[in-house]
């Protein structure tokens, strides 16, 4: 169990004052398994015209606000006080082949057989979407999965190997990349970042007639030894969740080739990034603008401090 | 085979009826092929046309289709953007029965997606039951999750349906495609219905044709009965809009069509803000409430918020209106997810269980291969059949396979077994045939009728029929649109590829009342909603300003250009000798100034231009100041605000665009001011006609704002630059350029005089073209704008400084010895320069304040930001 005190930042500021501000913001953790939103506080700055709670297609606690007078700045405040329980993965050996996952979808979805309900919610995620195409780009995806995804191979076992190949053939590079960078070039130029990974991942799963979803929260880091935690230094992190016949959703970090744990905080989820993107908006005027963010990730409970990561994910078959 | 009997041969000569196809004109009757009936009236009414009678029908036709400016524009067509329309003369027509049978399909149809859209959008019984393949919803990129579990006012999703169909060769209908999205065409089939009336009427009127009239405006009462509940208040009609994705769009002739005939404003999604989960139109007296959206923009472009966020066509905050029930919008956001073919297997089954009706008319073969049955079946049968996307956005283009190289057939059918979700396989229709009118040699509207003017030949078609919702349910538009295929056996029927149309007739049935037949359908019943929004959207009004301004500089380009030219022509180099050298040098500053002409580097405004460059420059298009340049402007303004121009005053405009074109070669001296004279014939003939017939609203307030802000200043810069210095020929310049030379000659029988010239072309209250008059009017029409008195008062106080000036301190009369003269003449105008001055800055000024307080800015365009 672990406890943390999360805050979440955002500060645009315009050349010129925007007249009409509407934003929609993915802000509030969502409740999931092992995880419980024991406080949430969002602060909007001004003080917008209007403001609503809702829930989305997926799920997610979503905020929507309007700010109809002029203003240069807004900042947005997000503080939330989350209580994570780790859930226990299954053991990859013992989950079914790919294959069962695969027809179990293809023939719900297809109407050639009964679709559980379970899987009628995974099928929301088995196909492209805005930010995975896969056009004629899904044969690439799926003969670079399918050197993991072996016949036969338990499903677990095959994404935890899927996970340690995209870990190594992909370099982490800030700067290779952008919210808007198409998975195809990143599977060509072969970095990116944690979004990037995630929608490579997704790609891969769903070339291959999964289900996969975007998953967006937070991660825990551990500031250098000796060295105080520094407020605002972490970011938004993002990871993938696959589903899996009999077990559900099974989180995947391929950023650090891990199953989540107790590091991991989930904000909410979706197809891929467009559908949880944190704050959201459209603006009238404004000129150009800056957008800062800055997340701080801070573990509330004394005692040992939380593991960072579940189990390691193992390594023992790397791409050859 | 050749028609053989009832066999006028100059029609029919090139006729074939192919035994493959159906042909709509003839049928066998054993070894014999004969008209069919319904046919025949008309075609003995054709045939008794002499050849040159039929010539000059032709050629109507295609001056109406000129004049009413109708187009559709296609992208990357080489004869220009904005193609006109192509109709042919003869109608399609169906007998009354066989049209009752189509309407009770098309009906039962619209009722079905209706009700499977209320489903997919709300229970989802069909999924859960495997009535709808999960797939083909989670898998398309219109099913637009958050719009799920939105409940539109009424519960109804779909407005307006289009739904294409093919004849098969024994005679059968069968459904080709579905539009649920935004269906195109009911404006087309509606115009294409008032040419051929027009240029036929004789026929029409015997054919007792069915009236398209009421079906718009059974689709208009149906929109204002789906208003939501809170909507205008008691005995008010509610706002009702068309969005438009704009002028670019390949369909936006009929977008604007429509909103005239049915009395919608037309607005693109920048004139929309959504404040509160409401609709708010922009309008120059403040935001006004929509009630009803008729959307032409595909839903996933309509709100940059929660759906495309790449999107300029949408309006910030629209789903979220209606999931809050605020606004209908028709046909619904999300509707769009069901044009895929791979839904066309489904139907029967979904009819009975939706509807407990038998699907009426059958959907052409296709196989979803997302069932392993139908893709095992396509897979073997690939050479015969159609590939097409099952999901639009995987935007692949049918495949006709029997086309297909055998390697290529090979990696189709590999793709297919890889990635079965995303294919559907359709057989293959034989499209019927019908006679259409053999091109002229020429074209059509050429004069003299070609030997053949009067030969029929076979094209394929296929008929597109829409049905609108109204209170009672569904009504179906007797007739629709028939496409034609641009070539014989040509297997596409396509506005995008190249093919024509035609105007569709279902004859009177003698069960039915048979109809009054009106020659001209013309406007539908005025509607009360739209002449309550005499609020201006502020994108219009900007529109309006601008059409104004860009006419008046065309005039005023015309008049400039025609006196410098006539002065070069006519005196050569003697031009630039004297005291008449320094009007022509003044002449030319004030053409360079108005980007008449060029502005050389380095090169005094004194330097002589031939008149040879100055001709060319002015029907350059690459001039910005140019006559042609100015007019193109006019132009695309013009097309902007189409909706609110009087189909005559469209007429006008259209004749401009023989103007607005650069000549081919260089115009000669005479040419050129022919053709400047032809030009100010139409702008004249456009204000007058603006003046007699445009209603005095805001429209034409900020149109009339435009032009004289425009001419106001063009006569402060042509008085500066020729009054400070007066010489005879430049006195007789201003005269010329302000239409007041009878006036002066009526008052001053003794030659030119500075002082008598200035009182006329600044102060003569009356001159529609003076100086003064442009301040006062302007002064007039601020002053009625709203809150515009603030607007008004520096006009006025302008109109006063140029009353009090005292003109005949500011000419020096007699005085010895040229270079004092000069020097003592540029003091004593001193006054009047400064007046001048201030009057062509009180444009500026005028024009900015407008544009902060009315227009919509063009730089404050909404724009989306994401963060992480």
């Amino acid at each position: 169990m672990a406890l943390y005190e999360i805050l979440h930042d955002t500060t645009y500021r315009y050349d010129s004052a925007v007249a009409l501000s509407q934003q929609v913001a993915h802000l509030r953790p969502r409740e999931c398994a092992g995880q419980r939103t024991l406080a949430h506080h969002l602060e909007i700055a001004p003080a917008p015209a209007r403001r609503s709670e809702r829930s989305d297609f997926f799920g997610n606690p979503v905020t929507a606000f309007a700010l109809h007078a002029p203003h240069t700045e807004l900042v947005v405040r997000a503080r939330s006080r989350i209580r994570v329980d780790p859930p226990a993965w299954p053991e990859p050996a013992a989950s079914p082949p790919w294959e069962t996952a695969r027809d179990h979808l293809r023939d719900g979805l297809s109407g050639h057989a009964p679709l559980r309900a379970d899987a009628r919610d995974a099928g929301q995620y088995r196909f492209a979407s805005p930010f995975v195409a896969l056009g004629d780009e899904a044969a690439q995806y799926a003969d670079y999965a399918l050197a993991s995804f072996t016949p036969g191979r338990p499903v677990l076992d095959a994404l935890l190997a899927l996970s340690a190949r995209i870990h190594a053939d992909f370099r982490f590079d800030p700067a290779a990349t952008s919210v808007a960078t198409p998975v195809a070039e990143v599977f060509a130029a072969r970095r990116g970042v944690c979004q990037d990974f995630s929608h490579l991942m997704i790609a891969c799963l769903r070339a291959l007639g999964l289900a996969a979803r975007y998953v967006s929260g937070y991660l825990l880091t551990e500031p250098p030894p000796g060295q105080p935690r520094l407020i605002g230094a972490d970011a938004s992190h993002a990871w993938v969740a696959l589903w899996c016949p009999g077990a559900g959703w099974i989180d995947i970090d391929p950023t650090n080739d891990l199953q989540p744990g107790s590091g991991h905080i989930t904000l909410a989820w979706g197809r891929d990034y467009g559908d949880v993107c944190p704050l959201r908006g459209v603006i009238l005027g404004g000129g150009g603008h800056g957008v800062e963010v800055a997340v701080t990730v801070m573990p509330v409970e004394e005692g040992p401090p939380p593991r960072r990561g579940g189990r390691p994910a193992r390594a023992a078959d790397a791409p050859d | 085979m050749q028609v053989q009997p009832h066999r006028p041969p100059a029609l029919l000569a090139r006729y074939v009826a192919r035994p493959d196809r159906y042909d709509e004109l003839c049928q066998r009757i054993g070894s014999v092929v004969v008209l069919r009936p319904h046919w025949r009236d008309f075609f003995h009414g054709l045939a008794a046309m002499p050849a040159d009678e039929l010539s000059a029908r032709r050629a109507a036709l295609g001056r109406q289709i000129h004049e009413n400016g109708i187009t559709y524009n296609v992208y990357a067509d080489p004869r220009g953007f904005a193609r006109p329309w192509e109709l042919d003369l003869l109608p399609y027509m169906l007998p009354a029965a066989e049209w009752a049978q189509i309407e009770a399909a098309v009906i039962q149809r619209a009722t079905l997606f209706d009700r499977i859209l209320a489903d997919l959008y709300g229970e989802q019984t069909l999924l859960e039951q495997g009535l709808v393949p999960p797939a083909l919803i989670y898998g398309h990129s219109g099913f637009l999750r958050p719009l799920v579990g939105a409940r539109p006012p009424g519960g109804r999703f779909l407005h307006l349906y289009a739904v294409d169909l093919a004849r098969s060769p024994d005679g059968r209908w069968w459904v080709v495609a579905d539009r649920t999205q935004a269906p195109s065409g009911a404006g087309y089939a509606l115009e294409n219905r008032s040419v051929v009336a027009r240029v036929l009427p004789e026929l029409y009127r015997a054919a007792g044709v069915e009236p398209l009239v009421p079906f718009f405006e059974g689709f208009r009462d149906g929109l204002v009965e789906l208003a939501p509940a809170d909507g205008a208040a008691a005995g008010e009609d509610p706002l009702i809009v068309v969005l438009t994705p704009g002028p670019y769009n390949e369909t936006y002739f009929e977008h604007a069509f429509l909103a005239r005939e049915m009395g919608f404003p037309l607005v693109e999604g920048q004139d929309l803000t959504v404040r509160d989960d409401k609709v708010w139109l922009r309008t120059l007296e403040g935001l006004r409430r929509v009630h009803v959206i008729l959307r032409r923009v595909d839903d996933l472009w309509c709100d940059p918020l929660e759906l495309r966020e790449d999107s300029a066509l949408g309006v910030a905050g629209l789903v979220a209106a209606v999931r809050a029930g605020m606004v209908t919008v028709a046909n619904a956001l999300g509707s769009g997810i069901l044009e895929t073919g791979a839904l066309l297997g489904y139907l029967p089954r979904l009819c009975e269980h939706l509807l407990g009706s038998k699907l009426r008319m059958p959907s052409v073969a296709t196989w979803w291969c997302g069932e392993p049955a139908a893709c095992e079946y396509a897979l073997k049968h690939l050479r015969e059949l159609v590939i097409k996307p099952a999901y639009p956005t995987l935007g692949a283009r049918p495949v006709f396979c029997g086309d297909l190289p055998v390697a290529e057939l090979d990696a189709l059918a590999a793709r297919i077994a890889l990635r079965p979700f995303d294919f559907v396989a359709q057989e293959m229709v034989n499209l019927s045939q019908a006679p259409v009118l053999a091109d002229e040699a020429g074209g059509a509207g050429n004069k003299a009728p070609a030997r053949d003017a009067r030969a029929l030949v076979a094209r394929n078609i296929g008929l597109r029929v829409f049905a609108a919702a109204g209170a009672e349910g569904f009504r179906v538009l007797p007739g629709g649109l028939v496409r034609v295929a641009s070539e014989a056996d040509m297997r596409i029927v396509s506005m995008q590829h190249g093919g024509g149309s035609k105007d569709a007739w279902v004859l009177g049935s003698p069960a039915r009342p048979r109809p009054v037949p009106r020659i001209v359908p013309g406007q539908l019943a005025p509607f009360a909603g739209g002449a309550r929004v005499l609020g201006l959207s502020s994108r219009v009004a900007e529109n309006f300003f601008w059409l104004g301004r860009y006419s008046e500089r065309a005039d005023a380009a015309a008049r400039l250009g025609r006196e410098t030219l006539a002065r070069l022509g006519e005196a050569g180099e003697a031009s630039w000798l004297g005291e008449d050298g320094k009007v022509t040098a003044a002449l030319q500053a004030l053409c360079r100034q108005r980007g008449l002409l060029a502005t050389v580097a380095g090169e005094a405004d004194a330097a002589p231009t031939p008149p040879a460059p100055l001709a060319q420059a002015l029907f350059d298009p690459a001039q910005p100041g140019s006559v042609v340049a100015n007019l193109r402007q006019v132009l695309r303004v013009a097309a902007l605000v189409r909706d609110r121009l009087s189909p005559d005053s469209w007429r006008i405009y259209n004749r401009l665009s023989e103007f607005a074109a650069a000549p081919a070669q260089a115009p000669r001296l005479g040419e050129a001011l022919q053709r400047l004279d032809e030009s100010l014939l139409s702008l004249v003939t456009l204000s007058g006609f603006v003046i007699e017939s445009m209603p005095r609203d805001a429209g034409w307030r900020f149109l009339s704002i435009g032009r004289r802000i425009e001419r106001l200043q063009f006569l402060a810069a042509a008085l500066s630059a020729l009054l400070l210095e007066p010489s005879q020929g430049g006195l007789k310049v201003l005269l010329a350029i302000t239409d007041a030379e009878l006036r002066y000659r009526s008052r001053h029988a003794r030659g030119l005089a500075p002082q008598p010239v200035a009182e006329l072309v600044m102060l003569d209250g009356d001159n529609p073209r003076a100086l003064r008059y442009q301040l006062d009017s302007l002064a007039e029409h601020v002053a009625l704008l709203p809150d515009g008195a603030a607007l008004a008062a520096p006009l006025r106080e302008r109109l006063a400084a140029l009353d009090a000036l005292a003109l005949c301190d500011c000419f020096v009369h007699e005085l010895a010895g040229a270079r004092s003269r000069a020097a003592a003449q540029a003091r004593h105008c001193e006054p009047l320069r400064q007046v001048l001055d201030d009057i062509w800055r009180g444009g500026n000024e005028l024009a900015d304040a407008l544009a902060r307080r009315y227009f919509t800015h063009l730089d404050a365009r909404s724009r989306a930001t994401v963060s992480l």
